[in-house]
């Protein structure tokens, strides 16, 4: 909220520097957010009374005046045309300088000196454009500096003023808080008034009694058609409400002064008539001061007329009963109205209006007559308007503007850890208007709906004595932390092991674009935009979209992955799950001009198998393979692997196999379609895998037990095998691991190709097989016993073919 | 004969010595001592002669024999040396030229900078736990005392699922959680997403907060104070720091904390605001309504409460001056860190 400092010097002495100023708001909990000059480079301009006008010799659309500051005479060409002998007006003398910095010298104009410059609203920086010269009050005194006089030179402090401090949003309630910082006295408000008797009887009836808790109506006539003073304009302006006419500019003046919303409805369609708070009837129509119409509903609270609503209480007026140019007669409304029902009515019409901004966060039920008052005094002494005691003053029974709230001393000392004596605690309290009595405070008017319970005290003590006297104190209770989540500790293994072996992370939102989603389970209602509206299952689409980026920017060779969350609904509850995904492009070792390396390929699916193998033998885990044929739907379910809408048709088919620790599915890995890389605009080949970490969490690792390993030499035998494609080698391994001798400790591949040679069919495969005894060095023929045995079973298993 | 086998010493001796390669030197020793050899002839002709003298000759001729041995032995050993030495200069490669380059991984600095936070505030005890981005408007804002229409909902940006949950806007809810499933002494720090519908270059609609708790039977501000200047203190050195009032509905009394500003140095600038500082931690004591709604008794138990953006301190550190660039995951960026 914008503040004028010209307006808070008001009621409270400022006398520090406005940086010092600003320190002491922020330190007190009002957070400063701009600070705005206005015409501080404005200069010599003084109120000067037109004497002469003349005709221009040379020029038809020129006049030379003579203007009189009171004791010398100037001589100004000017191309105005709404100017009288006898007015009043602003002048910029030769050295003034005006909005923008611009500067005036004396010239001579078509060959008439021209010593200065009559002056608009625009040139001094006050509106944006204006019609003419700007015609001053004929009590303007002639020859007074104008700048200073017409308050033109202001600081405008844009203070965030917290949601508890509704009592801070008005100049009033600024004014008092500063009063408090800088331990100076605050003016009381000027209310005197003549009053007349209330010259009508108006009934008035609440029947939303929930809502409405004090409710007054004023009458005032004659207001007389007077220009707005300058200084209420000025301040009005300063705080970025335009002037429009007396009878307006005075509500706002004063609601913005003490934050306390005034209506004024024009007299005559009030006048004899039923006034009731009651809520709106259905489908009700009522067309707003800002000449929108709203469309009310029984949840809206009204302020009617003859049982017809005529303004939407506490947000805006009604445009038929409200005031125009030529009312003079007013009755003025003040009232104090439910917060949240405030709030509501703001979000069910999509409309904040100064009133509605300050009944939101609740307004002193004792500010409603005051400003009351305050308004009738200024109509009467700016506009001689006839004021009437107030005719309607209504106050719900049992409403009390006061509260209070039980303390002890060495509670507050004890929260801050201070020592305060009773005077130091006292002393805040007491100057914020708080009274205590025993080991009770009473909370003033402004204060009830934020102080509540007692710590509200030692904030307030705080607030006000700073917290630099509060010490710094570790505390020294020790709370033994709990073991490491599991799913933490394996999310940070894993990535370190990822980062290790060259992979970069990356951190994205979990919200994406339905295009790329596999199912609409988990929707965003109010999306910022409809790219991210859609809670994702993995982190796929994310990974992709980042790849795609990165690839559009010739970052080639890529290597990412990120630890992050899937979200589902699993019986209707969210459920989430945390993942480790990556993907790979390009080459494993990126550009080399060696050749040897140039050549590893990342995006290779045997690359991304053995990582993972190692990544997870790393981990602590024994990883194994599953072949889509093998796997069960079920299980992918359960490992959130596989989501409703999910079609696996995004791997190149027999490129995409599943993993598995102790027979449970844990994750995945493949070569993504190029078809389904398609809808992210990648035509490079992309590895990608999936760890389930949720899954991986929950299985245990057993602790090793050593195992002696042999002592004496191994021996190796080679066989070529040609078979058929067809025919996985898993097959073969297994066939191998159940039918092995005791002294065959490990079987391995060196060899794989294809050739002509061998028919298209088949693939040739060279296996290795170790024999080692743990007892004595193996005899060649014994090996050879052993390893023709098992070789010939194979042979015959498969009906192969060695090379 | 003993002439003979002289000027077969003297022979052999020079042959072995002008050796010039290693094939050489094969050849001079299958002719020195090879079966065609001339100590072969010799070893024959020693049966010519007279029986008495054969001992002392035969002796003398194996003497010669192993000298020239071991003569060839050293001389082999240095001509494979130097032929060794001269096939290296050879193979000589341009040691200036790159290595192959192992692809360096790096770790988000988002993640480095919460692993920074819960590394220092583990030291003081505080125990890392994990919440949930999915909450209920119970735990996001009603056990919070943030009660329907407080005026307070309006600072947070709420997104609202289908479903009648809310993505968390902070990472509060995560006190509630833990105050429901433990009892005090709680001292825990829980990092993760946040979410607020507001984006520009200093907000983006998904964002990280750690958020602090320490519940005991009696806690005070000033341990408060003392725990966050730690903290502050550990993350940006002995920077000056501020306290300063604020409001949250979860916290009474509330603070905002600030830090001079590492850019300019408290003299004011565009990262600052030129206000010279740079709000970094909303704190304060635990509400007692907030108690009450996990079911502590407000009498007895007391504590404060923390919530740090992260990537507001990832910036100030690392100088991003655009929230975006953590989302983007441009590798040049990811690189940096
Ligand atoms: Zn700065």
């Amino acid at each position: 909220m914008k503040f004028s400092l010209n307006w808070l010097k008001e009621y409270v002495t400022i006398s520090i520097t406005t940086e010092e100023l600003v320190n002491k708001l922020v330190m007190a909990g009002h957070e400063v957010e701009e600070i705005i000059e206005l015409g501080h480079e404005l200069k010599n301009v003084i109120a000067g009374k037109i004497i002469s006008i003349e005709k221009h010799p040379d020029a038809d659309k020129l006049v030379i005046t003579q203007i009189s500051d009171g004791t010398t005479d100037h001589q100004i060409v000017t191309g105005a045309n709404n100017i009288n002998v006898g007015d009043i007006v602003p002048v910029a003398i030769p050295g003034a300088v005006l909005h923008k910095g611009f500067k005036i010298k004396a010239s001579k104009l078509r060959g008439v000196p021209s010593n200065g410059m009559l002056c608009s609203e625009t040139e001094l920086g006050l509106a944006e454009s204006s019609n003419g010269i700007w015609i001053l009050d004929k009590e303007t005194p002639v020859g007074v500096d104008f700048i200073a006089y017409a308050s033109i030179q202001d600081t405008i402090l844009d203070v965030s003023i917290l949601p508890n401090r509704g009592d801070c949003q008005s100049v009033y309630g600024l004014a008092r808080e500063l009063s408090v910082v800088l331990n100076t006295p605050l003016k009381k408000l000027e209310t005197t008034l003549t009053l007349t008797d209330s010259s009508s009887t108006l009934s008035f009836s609440n029947e939303g009694k929930e809502f409405c808790d004090r409710y007054t109506g004023r009458i005032i006539r004659n207001i007389k058609k007077v220009d707005t003073p300058l200084k209420i304009k000025r301040f009005l302006q300063g705080m970025g409400v335009g002037s429009i006419n007396m009878v307006v500019d005075i509500t706002n003046y004063v609601l913005l002064e003490t934050g306390q919303p005034l209506h004024a409805f024009d007299l005559s369609h009030v006048n004899g008539h039923d006034v009731s708070c009651k809520k709106a009837n259905a489908k009700e129509k009522i067309t707003g001061l800002d000449s929108k119409t709203y469309e009310l509903s029984t949840e809206d609270y009204v302020i009617a007329i003859n049982g017809k609503a005529q303004a939407v209480a506490g947000l805006i007026g009604g445009n038929e009963s409200s005031v125009n140019e030529s009312t003079a007669d007013i009755f003025l409304e003040a009232a104090n109205f439910f917060p949240v029902s405030i709030r509501k009515a703001q979000q069910r019409h999509g409309l904040r209006t100064e009133s509605s901004i300050r009944f939101e966060k609740g307004t002193d039920i004792e500010a409603v007559e005051r400003a009351s008052e305050r308004a009738a005094h200024l109509y009467q002494k700016y506009a001689g308007a006839v004021v009437e005691s107030l005719t309607i003053d209504y106050k719900k029974e049992g409403v009390s503007s006061s509260s209070s709230i039980k303390f002890a001393y060495k509670d507050i000392n004890q929260l801050i850890g201070l020592n305060l004596s009773n005077q130091d605690i006292d002393n805040p309290l007491i100057k914020l208007g708080f009274e205590i009595e025993n080991d009770r405070v009473f909370v003033p008017s402004w204060r009830v709906r934020d102080c509540i319970d007692w710590p509200c005290l030692a904030e307030e003590v705080l607030r006000i004595n700073g917290f630099d006297g509060v010490p710094s104190v570790l505390p020294l209770e020790t709370v033994i932390p709990s073991k490491k989540e599991r799913k933490r500790e394996l999310r940070d293994l894993i990535s370190d092991f990822m980062i290790s072996n060259g992979f970069n992370q990356v951190v994205s939102f979990p919200m994406i674009s339905p295009k790329v989603a596999v199912n609409q389970d988990l929707v965003i209602k109010n999306p910022i935009s409809l790219e991210a509206s859609v809670m994702r299952v993995d982190i796929q689409p994310e990974l992709l979209r980042i790849t795609e980026h990165n690839l559009k920017r010739q970052q080639e060779n890529l290597k990412l992955f990120e630890v992050g969350k899937g979200f589902s609904l699993v019986n209707n509850q969210p459920k989430d799950t945390v993942f480790c995904e990556g993907i790979c492009t390009g080459a494993l070792f990126g550009k080399s001009y060696q050749k040897n390396v140039s050549k590893i390929k990342g995006d290779d699916y045997f690359i991304i198998k053995g990582l993972l193998l190692a990544c997870l033998k790393q981990t602590g885990f024994n990883l194994e393979f599953l072949s889509e044929e093998d796997v069960d739907e079920s299980e992918l379910i359960e490992s959130s692997l596989k989501n409703k809408g999910d079609d696996s048709n995004s791997y190149i088919p027999g490129k995409h196999t599943y993993l598995t620790v102790n027979k449970k599915v844990i994750g995945e890995f493949g070569i993504l379609h190029p078809n389904f890389l398609d809808t992210y605009d990648i035509s490079d080949e992309v590895a990608y895998f999936k760890l389930n970490i949720s899954v991986l969490a929950k299985l245990n690792v057993e602790v090793a037990t050593y195992r002696p390993f042999s002592k004496f030499p191994s021996t190796r035998r080679d066989i070529a095998l040609v078979i058929p494609k067809s025919l996985a080698f898993e097959k073969i391994e297994r066939f191998v691991e159940s039918n092995k001798p005791r002294t065959l400790k490990k079987t391995f591949i060196f060899d794989v190709f294809e050739s002509e040679k061998i028919g298209s069919e088949n693939r040739s495969l060279g296996l290795a097989f170790v024999y080692q005894n743990d007892k004595k060095t193996l005899e060649d023929k014994d090996v050879n016993r052993a390893h023709d045995k098992l070789s010939e079973k194979l042979l015959k298993e498969f009906n192969l073919s060695t090379r | 004969m003993k002439t003979q086998l002289e000027s077969i010493q003297k022979f052999s001796h020079d042959s072995i010595l002008g050796a010039k390669t290693s094939i050489d030197l094969d050849l001079v020793k299958s002719r020195t001592l090879g079966k065609s050899s001339d100590f072969n002839g010799l070893m024959k002709m020693l049966a010519t002669i007279p029986k008495e003298e054969r001992p002392e000759m035969g002796k003398l001729i194996n003497t010669v024999k192993n000298e020239l041995e071991i003569l060839i032995n050293k001389k082999q050993k240095d001509l494979l040396k130097s032929e060794r030495e001269s096939s290296l200069a050879t193979q000589k490669i341009d040691s200036s030229l790159p290595g192959v380059e192992f692809p360096v991984g790096t770790k988000h600095p988002i993640t480095q900078t919460i692993e920074r936070i819960t590394e220092i505030l583990g030291r003081i005890g505080f125990d890392t736990k994990e919440g949930t981005e999915i909450e209920t408007d119970f735990y996001n804002f009603e056990a919070l005392n943030i009660k329907e229409d407080h005026p307070a909902r309006d600072m947070h940006d709420t997104f609202y699922l289908n479903t009648d949950h809310v993505l968390r806007t902070h990472t509060s809810p995560a006190q509630i959680h833990e105050m429901e499933s433990n009892s005090p002494p709680i001292k825990i720090i829980v990092p993760g997403q946040v979410f607020r519908c507001d984006s520009d270059v200093t907000h983006s609609p998904v964002f990280h907060q750690i958020e602090g708790l320490y519940v005991n039977k009696k806690v005070s501000f000033a341990e408060l104070k003392g725990t966050l200047s730690f903290f502050i203190n550990e993350l940006f050195g002995t920077t000056p720091i501020r306290f300063r009032p604020s409001y949250f509905p979860f916290t009474e009394p509330s603070s905002e904390i600030d830090v001079q500003c590492v850019m300019c140095q408290g003299k004011g600038c565009n990262v600052c605001g030129h206000t010279g500082w740079l709000e970094i931690l909303g704190a304060g004591m635990v509400n007692r309504e907030v108690f009450k709604s996990v079911g502590y008794n407000p009498d007895e138990v007391q504590g404060f409460a923390f919530g740090v953006g992260v990537e507001r301190i990832a910036m100030l550190m690392h100088g991003i001056n655009d929230i975006r660039l953590f989302y983007e995951n441009d590798r040049r960026f990811l690189e940096q860190f």
